[in-house]
């Protein structure tokens, strides 16, 4: 894979019709946990950790560009991260995405 | 220039804090907490603190290192002693005055106390603050007899935490089954049941009569029994703390009355938190445990007090940590007529749907099950029927 910025690198985790709109998957990769999501069509990546407890968002609920934490109820907006109802109130990180000949590629830290 | 108090540093008093100074930046912003350290949050006392994973350092609320700079003039260990409402000030222990145009009420609750009669000279642990966990923590290592008096969540998550040290466990339960107020009686059955697997012995219908301090345990009696423990921590409700705005004149019955804004009966004054009594979507007003619950009202409160036109109406929604369980309470679970359950209660995973005479979701619990939860908030909001909760086919 190509390297695009110093410490970063894009990774294939998914093809694009495995996140159907209004869907969200799980990918891991190295000791990131990254949760994908289908935006009315458009893929965003996050880190799939809740920052308030440990669970997986993609445990949770996801209702066009929000996501509910499975633990707490805790809600981010997952285009931009940021945390946008209690109890979480640290933003999630975001990764940059890119679709490639159907396969959603994720610029991820190496 | 407004100028706006809050008293009580809770998580209520500390984001009504925070979003005055966002919607009023220009204003000055008293707040005013009898506690000694920065606000916290409440939540991880009985689980995270207690059994030792995370330190107070790491439970402070977000947002509370930036007062300064958002205006917010933080008064820690400071006892309100007065609310004049016709000179509109507050009066601390310590004698000083500060002037108000408007002010927030979130006093919080407090653990109700054993009666002394029956307590005697025995040291009796709570469960309510910083210091209260950490006069705990110090006490609870392995081998160690810890007695929970009260089998609601805080005695619950004490005892899970209580086992994770390393103690050995009993609940002394007044009722017939564990969780007995709000929660249906199958979620107090799946609990218990979580509770013996991991060690811990349930008495139910165990009224407690007496306490003696002997030398280093305590003997505790009630009719027909005696145990000992070198712990007693006693968790069997909380109480409003009204007694400030009693004495200023304001309605404080069931809690400090306040409407959907968040007003009390004096235009200036407002309530946000525990303390309250206000409206909910189903049944009558009531007083609501919750550190969701509590952090919108305080929100919405400060939005009401700089003069925005709000409605609080937030589904109340709490959740408890206990071993590796999560349960999740959605709604009114306590006022359904019929009920529904998803998924297996013979299992770790199901989830209790209470449903109203008409046949809509008023609320419900969730074990294990945080999608159910979701699911809940969105139909009791959308006074959903049941189909609403059937998992979606793809």
């Amino acid at each position: 894979m190509e390297s695009e910025e110093s410490g970063s690198e894009w990774r294939a985790l998914a093809t694009l019709d495995e996140i159907n709109p209004g869907q969200m998957i799980a990918r891991e990769s190295g000791d990131i946990h990254v949760a994908l999501y289908n935006v009315g069509g458009s893929i965003f990546a996050t880190d799939n950790v809740c920052t308030h407890a440990y669970a997986l968002l993609t445990d949770g609920w996801l209702d066009d560009s929000v996501v509910e934490c499975p633990l707490h109820g805790g809600q981010f907006n997952v285009c931009t991260g940021e945390a946008i109802c209690t109890p979480a109130e640290t933003n999630l990180r975001t990764f940059s995405v890119r679709v490639v000949d159907g396969q959603v590629e994720v610029l991820l830290p190496i | 220039m407004q100028r706006f108090i809050v008293i009580g540093g809770g998580v209520a008093g500390h984001r009504a804090a925070i979003e005055l100074s966002r919607c009023a930046p220009a204003a000055t912003i008293d707040l005013v907490s009898d506690e000694s350290a920065l606000p916290y949050e409440r939540p991880p006392l009985s689980k995270e603190l207690l059994h030792g994973s995370k330190t107070a350092e790491e439970i402070v609320l977000s947002g509370v290192t930036s007062y300064a700079q958002n205006n917010i003039r933080y008064h820690p260990g400071t006892r309100v002693t007065a609310i004049d409402r016709d000179a509109k000030q507050i009066v601390t222990q310590t004698g000083d005055v500060l002037p108000y145009d408007r002010l927030l009420i979130a006093t919080g609750s407090r653990a109700r106390r054993l009666p002394t009669a029956c307590v005697g000279d025995a040291r009796v642990h709570y469960l309510r603050t910083l210091e209260d966990a950490a006069a705990l923590r110090q006490q609870m290592s392995a081998g160690r007899r810890i007695v929970v008096v009260g089998g609601g969540f805080i005695g619950l998550e004490v005892a899970a935490s209580a086992v994770r040290s390393g103690c050995r466990v009993t609940i002394l339960e007044s009722q017939q089954r564990v969780l007995s107020r709000g929660m249906p009686a199958l979620v107090s059955e799946w609990v218990d049941g979580l509770h013996r697997a991991q060690g811990v012995d349930i008495r139910l219908l165990t009224d407690v009569s007496s306490m003696r301090q002997q030398r280093s345990a305590v003997a505790i009696a009630g009719t027909g029994w005696e145990i000992e423990a070198d712990i007693v921590v006693a968790g069997i409700g909380a109480e409003p703390n009204v007694e400030l705005a009693a004495a200023a004149g304001l309605d404080t019955g069931g809690g400090l009355v306040v409407d959907a804004q968040c007003r009390t009966s004096d235009p200036s004054i407002f309530g946000a938190g525990e303390v309250t009594s206000h409206p909910v979507m189903h049944g009558k007003p009531r007083r609501i445990e919750s550190w969701k619950s509590s952090a919108e009202q305080g929100s919405i409160a400060a939005q009401a007090m700089v003069g925005a036109t709000v409605q609080f109406d937030e589904i109340p929604s709490l959740w408890s940590d206990q071993f590796d369980t999560n349960i999740q309470a959605i709604g009114f679970p306590d006022l359904g007529v019929t009920q529904e359950i998803l998924g297996d209660p013979s299992s770790n995973s199901w989830t209790l749907v209470s449903l109203g005479a008409d046949g809509s979701v008023l609320g419900g619990v969730a074990v294990n099950r945080g999608r159910d939860a979701s699911a809940l908030r969105r139909a009791v909001r959308q006074r959903a029927g049941f189909a609403f909760m059937r998992p979606k086919v793809a």
